[in-house]
């Protein structure tokens, strides 16, 4: 198969300056995604499926955070269920040997680098394929193309795109060793311009990969604008320092991920805060005994949280997407795996409700409500 | 609920956890803040003075009131028991907060500074006096120190830290130097449980989130939602500043968030609390599920209607007693005369198979014999119902 000759050509030039500006990278964890950006995965594949664009492409190659995009997490003061996304989103990174750089308000980042979850194990799959090709009934001529194509596949996804992780396990310390691990903690205050400095040091690291061995470099900033972290700085210089931020991302091979608590901020702040974000999505708590969303809701005590899209990233692209659905709940499924899904809602009774107010028939043919005479109809 | 609120505070905190901690919000419509903080520090001495509590000792910093004003409710009720002092501590941050005092006095009184200073000693028993509550650091210090003092120095006791007004503090700190003064306060391991209260409306609001954001449980004090009716009553009673409702927001450990509400009460002898039923589930009454769909005309029968419908004479059906059936078809005169006139017979001329029970009288008169085949045969049949007529 490879000896066809092909018309098109693949666009995948090595450039210096990878990222969003030009080709595809061919870096361990990164897929090509539309308009000429990569992609790598977010650790979650709910999420990642969330996050593809509506193009017939995307269906297909799947979605992703955007290599040299800023995915942004609006945190709920009242729940902490932005920890997960953070989580996935650097372990997902350490199984792909992917350098990391970890912020956080909490005065030791080393622990929290502990409560990583570690890829889940899976049943094995090559005996049941075995069997598979035992069942089918292949007609003499083709099994040698079966053959090819099992050994392209293996060539070719020798690492998933997006793994399965565990939550009750964690990490295994295999994968710190060798790791490229740079943590720093704001718990003193945020000093900004060293911060920047770091970030920018640790970014132009990942230039010096080129080629074939290209890396993908995420940095993970967790609730940057805590009380803490803002002690030592104001909110424009934090603004600055977003904006400097983004800017390295763009010409860089790094993804960045950032969790806020946005009620933290001035509301023109908050504002300005998402509108830096390329991907922007927030978490909210859900309240507990609540007979009104129990009603709404079928699976309403399995639902941990709601995870809201706001934006998507629109990267060499003038076409915004619009999320196909807007809220998701956030579950986890046997203790173990978090999934995000639509919601559920419960189906209407026809005949709850007042007397009053009537059925459908009742909706289509009365007034409306606010009709000032009892002419309008 | 408050009392699961006052149960938060004696169990106090859960190992490999920060200490919980409460916040008292309220505004200048309630004021009720102090009153329910009374009622919280007065059940978390009982608490510890029985021995319940988590805790073996209180500090309160007293910021809005003198500390006289906490250890004068406790000696009414423990004058019998053993010293106040040994389990309560206070932190005076009200006497002179800034240190004016002290600066005046130093200057003024050399020579009487010794007495002074034995005598603040003898006073501080059970009271430290905080000259600069600026100096958020000396405060953190002092307080763990006088808890230190309230456990008798154990270092592995517990106590609870109350503070008075949080809101008095953020006029001269940053509302992120308070944060880290409270979790600070939060992380050590011999704190068990704390709570403070701020005047949300003094406030912005990000400055009240940033609060809430270090809490885990917060009471905000609202005042009471009358409804219309309700007006005219109210008028009558107290002030309504003695009443109010309380919204309890509890941050639960698997992320979820408990939200309950109370009414209140304030009186002489303490605060009153009384469940409250939401309006959302006044209007879940049970309704019964009726397979009749809501549409504008009533498909529903009322007994006098279903008695009636069973009394009606169906047409062209034998009534099975014998006599003749008459049908009225719109004519004002009676079926008998007319038929009888035009010597009509309209007997089994038509269908020679007469049912046999009918009697057949001779004398002109019309007779209509319906038999029904099946009693489920269906009107749009292929076969022309009227063939079953036998007339």
């Amino acid at each position: 198969m490879e000896s066809k000759v092909r018309s098109f050509v693949r666009k995948g030039e090595v450039t210096k300056t990878g990222g969003a500006g030009g080709g595809y990278v061919q870096a361990v964890g990164a897929k090509p995604g539309c308009h000429g950006v990569s992609l790598v995965s977010s650790g979650l594949d709910d999420l990642d499926h969330i996050l593809r664009l509506r193009n017939p492409l995307s269906l297909i190659v799947g979605g992703g955070i955007p290599v040299g995009g800023l995915v942004m997490v609006m945190e709920d003061i009242e729940a902490p269920h932005h920890m997960p996304l953070l989580r996935f989103f650097m372990a997902q990174g350490l199984v792909h040997s992917q350098p990391l750089f970890f912020a956080t308000p909490l005065p030791s980042p080393q622990a929290f680098l502990g409560t990583l979850p570690a890829i889940a194990s899976r049943s094995s799959g090559a005996a049941s394929d075995n069997t598979k090709e035992g069942d089918l009934r292949i007609a003499w001529q083709y099994r040698r193309f079966l053959n090819e194509q099992q050994a392209l596949e293996e060539r070719r996804y020798r690492y998933e795109f997006c793994n399965d992780f565990d939550l009750r396990k964690p990490a295994e310390r295999s994968l710190f060793t060798g790791a490229t691990i740079k943590c720093e903690s704001l718990a003193r205050g945020a000093h900004l311009d060293s911060l920047l400095d770091h970030c920018r040091v640790f970014i132009s690291n990942l230039a010096r990969y080129t080629g074939e061995g290209q890396l993908v470099g995420r940095l993970a900033f967790q609730s940057l604008c805590a009380p803490q972290c803002m002690q030592s700085c104001t909110d424009w210089e934090m603004l600055r320092f977003l904006q400097s931020l983004k800017s390295l991302l763009r010409v860089s091979n790094a993804v960045a991920l950032i969790t806020f608590p946005a009620t933290l901020l001035t509301p023109s702040m908050a504002i300005r805060w998402q509108h830096l974000a390329d991907i922007l999505i927030s978490v909210e708590a859900v309240l507990d005994d609540n007979k009104e969303m129990a009603g709404m809701l079928t699976d309403y005590p399995d639902i941990l949280g709601f995870l809201r899209i706001h934006k998507l990233a629109s990267i060499n692209t003038q076409v915004p997407t619009i999320p196909e659905a807007a809220m998701h709940a956030m579950k986890v499924v046997r203790r173990k795996k978090l999934v995000l899904e639509r919601l559920l809602f419960a189906p209407v009774d026809a005949t709850s409700g007042d007397s009053k107010t009537g059925g459908a028939a009742g909706l289509l043919c009365g007034r409306p409500a606010n009709a000032s005479s009892p002419l309008d109809f | 609920m408050a009392e699961a609120v006052a149960r938060l505070l004696r169990d106090g905190v859960v190992v490999g956890e920060q200490a919980p901690a409460v916040m008292l919000c309220d505004s200048l419509q309630t004021r009720a803040a102090p009153a329910l903080f009374t009622h919280f520090f007065a059940s978390l001495t009982s608490n510890i003075a029985a021995g319940r509590a988590q805790a073996k000792g209180l500090v309160v910093v007293a910021l809005r009131s003198t500390p006289e004003s906490y250890t004068s409710s406790l000696d009414t009720e423990k004058k019998s028991r053993s010293s106040p002092g040994h389990c309560l501590q206070l932190v005076d941050c009200y006497t002179d907060p800034l240190g004016w005092n002290e600066r005046i006095q130093g200057a003024e009184k050399l020579g009487e500074e010794g007495q002074r200073h034995t005598e603040l000693e003898a006073s501080s028993a059970y009271s430290t006096l905080c000259h600069d509550i600026s100096d958020l650091n000396s405060l953190l210090s002092i307080v763990l120190r006088s808890g230190q003092a309230a456990v008798n120095q154990q270092s592995k006791a517990h106590f609870a830290v109350l503070i008075d007004s949080i809101s008095f503090l953020l006029h001269y700190q940053s509302v992120a130097a308070i944060t880290n003064f409270l979790s600070a306060l939060r992380s050590h391991e011999q704190v068990s449980a704390l709570m403070w209260v701020v005047h949300g409306d003094l406030h912005e609001a990000r400055v009240v989130a940033s609060l809430e954001y270090v809490a885990t449980t917060v009471i905000h004090i609202k005042p009471q939602i009358h409804l219309p009716g309700q007006m005219l009553e109210t008028q009558h009673k107290r002030e309504t500043r003695h009443y109010g409702r309380i919204y309890v927001r509890q941050k639960k450990r698997n992320g979820r968030v408990r939200e309950q509400v109370e009414e209140f009460q304030i009186e002489n002898s303490g605060v009153k609390f009384a469940p409250v039923t939401l309006m959302t589930e006044m209007h879940q009454a049970v309704s019964l599920i009726s397979s009749i769909p809501k549409v504008q005309f009533n498909l529903e029968l009322s007994d006098k209607e279903r008695e009636d419908r069973s009394k009606v004479v169906l047409p062209f059906e034998h009534q099975g007693d014998g006599k003749e059936v008459r049908i009225y078809d719109g004519r004002p005169d009676s079926v008998q005369s007319t038929f009888g006139s035009l010597n009509v017979v309209n007997g089994g001329s038509r269908h020679p198979e007469v049912v046999g029970s009918v009697a057949h009288k001779p004398s002109g008169v019309g007779e209509i014999h319906y038999l029904r085949d099946s009693d489920d045969e269906r009107p749009d049949s292929d076969e022309d119902p009227d063939d079953d007529l036998d007339i």
